[in-house]
């Protein structure tokens, strides 16, 4: 089963794109604006978060220190997509723990495998096997 | 049209907080919910927005306390429009003002841009102010009884369909008429160089779709083809544009659209993800469009000028444009 995504941007546009993009691994859900996140969020159990951030709106913010604060929510990993970069920016990243961050413009290619590597993180006790196998170790 | 497209439960709970308003609030609130008007010439704006019901401020001080009234008496309008001359400092103000507060800030804001200059209507797009409807269509769901946005929504599925059906027949009928000519260069190319007959290229269409674009083998049509020198046939076929043929093809398949914006390699692509460009993605990637069609002009467009040939035609696009983009066509390539 796919596994479940959250897309929160404002651009219509940018929300096609980046649901067009990821829906071929995921189960995507879009929204333009917080407050419909803030809704959707407790109920539909969500395994990543793709974050837009402008540079005029903050509320963003207010939503990674709301995902923090919840027992329920703090584990979802966030991956932001900003319209700019600052030190403001990256001690909000820093200290909310986000797992990812893209500048417009990006590569929407990038950030699919982003979401993979993080929603299907490669399975280490695999590669572990994999290495003792060629070192002749078992 | 807006009215009648607004979220009905709005609209009820809307309904029953009329009782205890003043009367002229009262006036603006109808089951569509309220219109919230910044400007001098409401009755135009009612006549153009097919809206009857709106409550008007002459500018944005006046309006900042009336809105906080409503807030009081727990009221959001639906939307506002804004027919004032633009001055970026005081528009940028109001938005600001909208969202420092929550109830506020998801109110849809539309700027009457008839007369705006180039720049300030990119200005507008920039801080997220707008003078398209589809924001307002995207934030509440319709009415249960509405027949213009049904009307408009049926018209524009209609016109996709349309234009997959056009596109099905015309490059169905084009690779039957000219299969000879497919396996008669096929032949050539063969005979010519070694490798394959066509080459795949990875390319970006609606939406960010990537698909392999298809064509006739010639140097620079892959990465690693880029070095060869071409030989006389292959310089025919690039000189020509029969290389492209193929693309009817990728027409076929649905990957593109006989009209459309350019198809662009992905790191071009790449660097067009932004609220300011993105809208171009929102139309397919076509053989022909409006940048063909400037003719002797092509060469001298700026990849600004054909970024805004990409995203007029993402707005406008229909099938009447389709047809005179096509009718065009022929023209534009004889005058190169």
């Amino acid at each position: 089963m796919k596994k479940k995504v959250l897309c929160i941007e404002s651009n219509l546009s940018m929300r096609l794109v980046i649901q067009n993009v990821l829906s071929e691994s995921f189960r995507v859900k879009t929204v333009s604006n917080i407050f419909d996140a803030m809704d959707q969020l407790p109920s539909s159990g969500f395994d990543c978060i793709v974050l837009s951030v402008e540079k005029r709106n903050l509320l963003p913010a207010a939503l990674l220190h709301h995902l923090n604060t919840s027992c329920f929510l703090k584990d979802i990993p966030v991956v932001m997509i900003a319209d700019y970069e600052n030190e403001k920016l990256r001690k909000i990243c820093d200290d909310y723990d986000v797992s990812g961050f893209f500048k417009k413009p990006f590569d929407p290619l990038r950030l699919y495998e982003s979401v993979r590597t993080i929603c299907y993180p490669p399975d280490t006790s695999q590669i572990i096997l994999k290495k003792r196998k060629f070192l002749n170790l078992n | 049209m807006i009215t009648g497209i607004l979220h009905k439960t709005t609209a009820e709970h809307q309904n029953s907080k009329t009782a205890n308003l003043p009367h002229d609030v009262r006036g603006c609130i109808s089951q569509d919910g309220l219109f919230f008007y910044i400007g001098e010439n409401l009755e135009n704006a009612q006549k153009f927005y097919g809206i009857h019901n709106a409550h008007a401020e002459a500018d944005f001080e006046k309006a900042k306390l009336i809105l906080d009234k409503f807030h009081v008496l727990d009221l959001v309008p639906s939307f506002i429009l804004i027919d004032l001359p633009f001055r970026e400092k005081e528009l940028c103000n109001f938005i600001l003002w909208l969202h420092s507060a929550r109830w506020s800030s998801t109110i849809p804001v539309i700027y009457n841009i008839t007369d705006c200059s180039f720049d300030d209507i990119r200005r507008l797009e920039e801080i997220n102010v707008t003078d398209e409807l589809a924001d307002i269509r995207e934030r509440f769901e319709p009415a249960e009884v509405v027949e213009e946005p049904v009307r408009q929504r049926t018209f524009r599925k209609r016109a996709i369909t349309g234009k997959r059906i056009f596109d099905i027949m015309v490059s169905g009928s084009v690779l039957l008429m000219l299969s000879p000519l497919f396996l008669l260069i096929s032949l050539m190319i063969k005979i010519m160089a070694k490798g394959p007959v066509m080459c795949k290229v990875n390319y970006v269409g609606q939406h960010f779709r990537v698909f392999p674009m298809y064509r006739f083998r010639t140097p620079g049509c892959g990465v690693s083809e880029r070095a060869k020198r071409p030989n006389p046939f292959e310089a025919f076929l690039t000189k020509t544009y029969l290389n492209k043929l193929p693309l009817f093809i990728n027409v076929l398949k649905g990957d593109m659209s006989i009209v459309g914006n350019r198809p662009l390699p992905l790191h071009e692509a790449s660097k067009l993800t932004d609220n300011k460009h993105s809208e171009r993605f929102n139309a397919p990637a076509g053989i022909t469009g409006l940048m063909q069609i400037t003719g002797k002009r092509r060469n001298n467009l700026n990849e600004d000028e054909k970024m805004w040939l990409d995203i007029i035609y993402a707005r406008q696009q229909g099938l009447a444009m389709d047809f005179q983009i096509i009718m065009e066509t022929p023209l534009a390539m004889f005058k190169r």
